[in-house]
């Protein structure tokens, strides 16, 4: 085995912190390393030194066994590339451009065209065996090809180590498995690869290696193949967090009366007459591949969009847009946190405090109590914090998780509408969230989720809906739903 | 959640620091503003004594209370992620509006009415578009500048319509040694200010800036919020112009040129962004009376006309650069953290 990217024996500290402790690792070429470690553990400053965008205090960066500097510009050129959660696309160019973004080809007279763009850039996507139109504009693509295209960019640029960081929070399943075949073939190609997720599912089913930090200092190292998850996991959080469905599910609920109904609600061509009732006192759980009409439904559901045909009753016959429905007590956490859940610049206060605006009862703000009432709602749910008038920015994903989950408890919703509440978020936040939802129904509120991850639906659902196609393909008992037969029901099989 | 408690909750009471992050973000933005101001005034009154008297401040005031009144409506806009360029053009077609109805005999306070509904009624104008047709408000009202500055020249004839009386409130008024224009822009600073920092209405113009689509999803009328923070910045345009027609004594069909660019370089100077989401009326305010101080001080410093620009314009990106350099690093810290 060939070592291509080395850090030998790494320190870094910010003011305050310790953020990493005499870190070694080494990603040999051709095969896919596992970076493992919960939100905080030092993953994310390890790769920014890895890539140069941070300088250790101490400690040596070695390609192909060459010692580098630590600066952006040493790194790329020795061949480190990133991919990092926030894609590097430029949305409103064509997937050739992106593709060619850092040094589009010169053709005749050194002029760049338009063709020999397109041309080459096909070249290169079907490289890395992306399925990709050149010509399309890149914010036609979806998440997962837009991951394609950002791997298909690096490879290209004579990429040694490929650093992927949680490439598939967003995906599903289908789009996991796409993306699989190429890192593999990314790998084939003699390419080290150095993989940083929180499913440790994935790790096993693609990684070879694996490392595990834990407050910054790296706990244990080894061969996939010699490992279980059981004990990566308790690698990476010392003692055991319960991920088991026993453990966060206290038994049958009973379902109580209907708080949103949907009958035969179509949207465009995506939600195709879907009828669904979610009832108090109960996880309802709604699933389904990418582009099934999910995310749509949930968006039914919650009134910020109208059904096209059909009704959607959202508490007793009530209408009329997401503002209504707020006042109504429906809270909604939108799948994606940071385009659309949180003000990033602004308070955790004000982040936490957001939907209480929308209730509108005395017209006066008093910014004391604000940050009263925000300390208070955020200690019921254990978010972690130093201050609640620091911009939200600072926060774990987990956190500012639940910080919206806040939001929504401050103005006493009890219908709880969820579009992924676990993305991008640890498991021990993970397993509080399930919890904490759990305990929602209990209380008698309804519970809403729409995920894609099999364990979290298996782990926490009274009743599981698998849509296919903006249909309802089946239904699953809570109790019996496997991800076996869940994954069945959405191929439709 | 009381089974595995794995994280410590840090909660730092409100009362217990005044230096939050939010009043250091402040001081970041003001203090350089403070320094420019107590720099210039020290450098023009050891040349003119009569820099720091009262007439030349009542002056200054005065002479700052349009763009001021002007800054508290952008202020609206900048921080709930808007914008309105067509305010130069609509208090020059305020103030001719404003001089044809003074020569017309209308009631001061009829005059004051008609002003402040015509700018209401532009500002509700953008705000629909910009709401209901999802257009870019940078080049909706972009186009609303030139069709405003072209009404008011046809209407006018091109020429300024000189107010013989009428309107002589504006010229003589004073009460606790401030003139009615310095008294005007008080008040809305005042107003404006209570109503951006301490009430539902003004958590939403900041929650729409920041992230609209969020604030949308947490069930606020991001619409509603959007159009009212037009019409007040119309509304405000129209009282402004009413008191340059008053205080220049003529309804000047070129009035307004170029305001609509000095108020936003002025709020911006006070710390807002052209991202939405943030800002403060305090801030404009600073950023308003920096350019006053700066215009008044080049005076007395016999400094000529031609380099008014260029020292308008240092003023500005020096100013900037701090305050966007601070932010820049303070950002980066907080990510780093993460």
């Amino acid at each position: 085995m060939r070592a291509t990217l080395e850090l030998r024996n790494v320190e870094k500290s910010f003011p305050g912190a310790r953020a990493l402790k005499d870190v070694s690792l080494t990603a040999f070429a051709g095969r896919v390393h596992a970076l493992l470690g919960e939100n905080g553990a030092g993953k994310s400053t390890l790769i920014k030194i890895a890539s140069g965008a941070l300088q250790p205090d101490a400690g040596q960066l070695l390609v192909d066994g060459r010692r580098q500097r630590f600066t952006p510009r040493s790194a790329k050129a020795a061949g480190v590339r990133v991919l990092h959660q926030e894609r590097q696309i430029a949305l409103t160019r064509s997937v050739a451009d992106n593709v060619l973004l850092d040094l589009p080809p010169r053709g005749r007279f050194g002029l760049v065209t338009g063709r020999g763009v397109a041309r080459e850039a096909g070249r290169r996507l079907a490289r890395v065996g992306a399925d990709l139109d050149p010509d399309a504009p890149a914010w036609t693509l979806s998440v997962a090809q837009m991951q394609l295209l950002e791997l298909a960019r690096a490879v290209c640029a004579d990429a040694k180590c490929i650093i992927m960081d949680e490439p598939t929070a967003t995906l599903h399943r289908a789009e996991i498995d796409q993306l699989f075949s190429v890192v593999r073939q990314v790998r084939d190609s003699g390419i080290a690869v150095i993989y940083i997720s929180h499913h440790l599912d994935e790790v096993m089913e693609l990684a070879d290696d694996y490392t595990v930090l834990r407050d910054g200092t790296k706990v244990h190292d080894g061969l996939v193949a010699e490992v279980t998850t059981g004990e990566l996991v308790s690698h990476m959080f010392g003692d055991e967090v319960s991920m088991r469905r026993a453990d966060i599910h206290e038994g049958a609920a009973t379902p109580g009366p209907v708080a949103i109904e949907l009958k035969d609600a179509c949207f465009g061509g995506a939600v195709r007459s879907v009828s669904l009732k979610a009832r108090r006192g109960e996880v309802l759980v709604v699933t389904g591949a990418v582009g099934c009409g999910s995310r749509e439904v949930a968006r039914l559901m919650a009134g910020a969009i109208q059904p096209t045909s059909g009704t959607v009753r959202i508490l007793d016959g009530h209408r009329g847009g997401r503002r209504a429905a707020t006042r109504a007590g429906v809270g909604f956490l939108p799948a994606d946190r940071k385009r659309e859940g949180l003000m990033l610049d602004r308070s955790i206060v004000e982040n936490a405090l957001l939907a209480e605006n929308g209730m509108l009862r005395a017209p006066a703000f008093n910014p004391l109590s604000a940050a009263r009432r925000a300390t208070e709602v955020c200690r019921r749910l254990s978010v972690k914090l130093s201050d609640v008038r620091a911009p939200i920015r600072g926060l774990s994903g987990g956190n500012q998780q639940k910080v919206i989950l806040a939001r929504w408890l401050q103005v006493g919703s009890d219908v709880l509408v969820l579009d992924e509440p676990t993305a991008g978020v640890d498991i021990p936040s993970k397993s509080e969230i399930y919890r904490l939802l759990r305990e929602r129904a209990a209380a008698g509120d309804a519970v809403v989720v729409f995920s894609t991850e099999y364990q979290e639906i298996c782990c926490i659902a009274d009743r599981v809906v698998v849509m296919r196609d903006g249909r309802i393909a089946g239904e699953l008992d809570g109790e019996s739903a496997t991800e076996h037969r869940i994954f069945e029901m959405e191929l439709g099989s | 959640m009381s089974a595995t408690q794995t994280q410590v909750v840090l909660p730092t009471t409100a009362r217990r620091k005044w230096l939050t992050p939010a009043v250091r973000e402040h001081l970041q933005v003001y203090l350089p503003l403070l320094v420019i101001v107590i720099a210039l005034s020290a450098l023009a009154s050891s040349r003119n004594g009569a820099f720091l008297s009262t007439m030349n401040l009542e002056r200054m005031l005065v002479a700052s209370s349009v763009l001021g009144i002007l800054a508290v409506g952008q202020t609206f806009l900048l921080v709930g992620g808007q914008l309105d360029l067509s305010v130069g053009s609509l208090v020059s077609l305020g103030s001719v509006l404003t001089a044809k109805l003074v020569a017309g005999e209308v009631p001061d306070v009829v005059i004051v009415l008609v002003a402040v509904l015509v700018g209401a009624a532009s500002g509700a104008l953008w705000g629909l578009l910009v709401s209901l047709l999802r257009v870019p408000p940078f080049i909706l009202t972009l186009g609303g500048l030139a069709v405003f500055a072209s009404i008011a020249l046809t209407v006018a004839k091109s020429t300024p319509i000189p107010l013989p009386t009428g309107l002589d409130w504006l010229q003589t008024g004073s009460f606790l040694g401030l003139r009615t224009p310095t008294l005007i822009w008080l008040l809305c600073v005042i107003v404006g200010g209570v109503l951006l920092h301490f009430t539902r209405f003004g958590r939403n113009v900041f929650a729409l800036g920041a992230n609209e689509e969020a604030a949308f999803l947490s069930g606020i009328a991001t619409t509603r919020t959007k159009i009212a923070i037009f019409v007040l910045n119309g509304t405000l345009a129209g009282l402004a112009a009413v008191v340059i027609t008053g205080r220049v004594g003529a309804g000047d069909p070129r009035a307004g040129i170029g305001l609509e660019l000095v108020v936003i370089a002025a709020i911006v100077l006070g710390g807002a962004s052209l991202a939405g989401g943030r800002g403060s009326i305090l801030g404009s305010l600073l950023g308003v009376l920096v350019l006053g101080v700066v215009t008044s001080s080049l005076t007395f410093l016999s400094v000529p006309d031609s380099y008014d620009q260029f020292v308008f314009g240092a003023i500005l990106i020096a100013a900037v650069s701090v305050t966007a350099g601070a932010d820049f690093r303070r950002r980066r810290k907080v990510q780093r953290r993460a």
